[in-house]
């Protein structure tokens, strides 16, 4: 793949993402953001097909990983749901034409390019379902946004007063966040 | 240390049926199945009943309130989730909600006043847009998938028909299935039509799967995966399906069409 090639290719995924934040309903202050993802998400991954030399689905991992790292960055800035900026940033790695064409080869009976085409379609979406798994992990070590969950939890027995002293305490304390 | 004031039964009430309305709003718009579950608990703790259980399947919702001090029993709540379709506006404003019910800002009922001028809102940008979005996507798609100029062009006028196709079947309100066949079947017989007809020097196969791109369903099997990471294995498995049975249909209406048009093959 030549430079301009690239280029060329980066402005297109640009468009998607102004078409993504059009059909996924995003709200209008986003449009800038969403658009940084999507070339981001686009070119990271071109980088390491091409540049690297690394596999489709490695590719996909480690494109989605500079996704997922991003949008929890925005989603921790402009404080709104991180589902808000992964699926625009998905949008164009998301394996959708190789789930149609399992379809298709099925349907013509070519099951061999079938069980192909479904094996690459299930680890591309694996790839991106893991790199999303990593991050979300990962934020959750460091940010600890959901330590008060076990309070809410049935397993965990308390006198019904207690409880209701704890989960004061820890709605005050998230209160302060 | 002050301890939350006894609610009457009709606020234990309203704060599940808030918590409901939530969760069907976020469902309905294709939230993960874990933000609907975190958020729905956020609301019902609200309640500080000492248990507040909410679940998310996907194609329906529950939530149990119950507590030893609770006299005429627990309260329950189901709702069944028949559509879905990306919204990410709601699911940004169901949040913006849930976090004012946590700090305390807004009463539960202004909660649940707001929560339903949310549901009732329209789209945000208008049919025209949305063409306006379908044909950038196709168009790029065209040339990300390795095309060139001959097929950038033929998926722009493919993007517009796509577009007409999504608003028409929106507007009878098909069902999904039927949906995707009509749509995929109108876009074949187009691209097919123009390719046998005039004989365009063009890569028909990358033009048709650009001007599929606004259907198929990569970000709803994405979900389902990520749902399977969070060992929520029904909400998971009943997005996959779903997603399966969408890329069937698709590929029905695509083998349709080209039978129909002359056994052409990708």
């Amino acid at each position: 793949m030549t430079f301009d090639m690239a280029i060329v290719q980066m402005v297109c995924a640009a468009a998607v993402g102004v078409s993504s934040v059009i059909i996924l309903e995003i709200p209008k202050e986003l449009l800038p953001e969403v658009i940084f993802l999507s070339v981001a998400s686009w070119g990271s991954y071109l980088f390491c097909l091409y540049s690297l030399n690394l596999g489709l689905v490695l590719a996909t991992y480690l494109a989605s990983l500079v996704v997922a790292i991003i949008s929890h960055a925005f989603a921790r800035r402009y404080k709104q749901p991180v589902t808000l900026f992964y699926i625009p940033g998905f949008f164009n790695l998301v394996p959708g034409g190789g789930m149609y064409r399992t379809a298709f080869y099925f349907f013509n009976s070519n099951t061999t390019q079938g069980f192909r085409e479904l094996g690459m379609t299930l680890f591309t979406a694996f790839a991106i379902a893991l790199a999303v798994f990593t991050m979300d992990n990962m934020a959750n070590f460091l940010f600890k946004s959901s330590q008060h969950y076990w309070l809410y939890q049935p397993t965990f027995r308390l006198p019904p007063k207690t409880r209701q002293v704890l989960q004061r305490l820890v709605i005050k304390q998230y209160r302060k966040k | 240390m002050e301890i939350a004031k006894p609610q009457s039964p009709n606020t234990r009430k309203k704060i599940l049926e808030t918590a409901l309305l939530a969760g069907q709003i976020l469902c309905e718009s294709n939230a993960e199945s874990y933000r609907v579950e975190d958020t729905m608990t956020r609301i019902l703790s609200a309640s500080h009943a000492s248990y507040a259980v909410a679940v998310s399947f996907s194609t329906s919702i529950y939530a149990i309130l119950d507590d030893p001090s609770y006299e005429f029993g627990s309260y329950a709540g189901i709702k069944r989730i028949r559509f879905r379709a990306n919204n990410m506006n709601r699911i940004a404003a169901v949040n913006n909600i849930s976090r004012q019910i946590v700090n305390e800002d807004i009463t539960i009922d202004e909660a649940f006043r707001e929560l339903m001028v949310i549901s009732q809102t329209p789209r945000q940008y208008d049919a025209l847009t949305n063409l306006v979005g379908n044909v950038l996507m196709t168009t790029s798609f065209a040339i990300i998938f390795g095309g060139g100029m001959n097929e950038a062009i033929f998926s722009f006028f493919g993007g517009i028909w796509i577009g007409l196709a999504i608003y028409l079947s929106r507007r009878l309100k098909l069902n999904l299935g039927l949906e995707m066949f009509v749509e995929a079947f109108l876009i074949t017989i187009f691209i097919y039509g123009l390719y046998g007809t005039f004989h365009l020097n063009i890569k028909a196969g990358i033009a048709l799967i650009a001007c599929l791109m606004p259907l198929v369903p990569g970000t709803a099997l994405t979900n389902a995966v990520r749902d399977i990471f969070r060992e929520d294995y029904i909400a998971g498995s009943s997005r996959f399906l779903e997603a399966f049975f969408t890329a069937v249909m698709i590929a029905v209406g695509v083998i349709v069409g080209s039978a129909m048009i002359g056994g052409l093959k990708l």
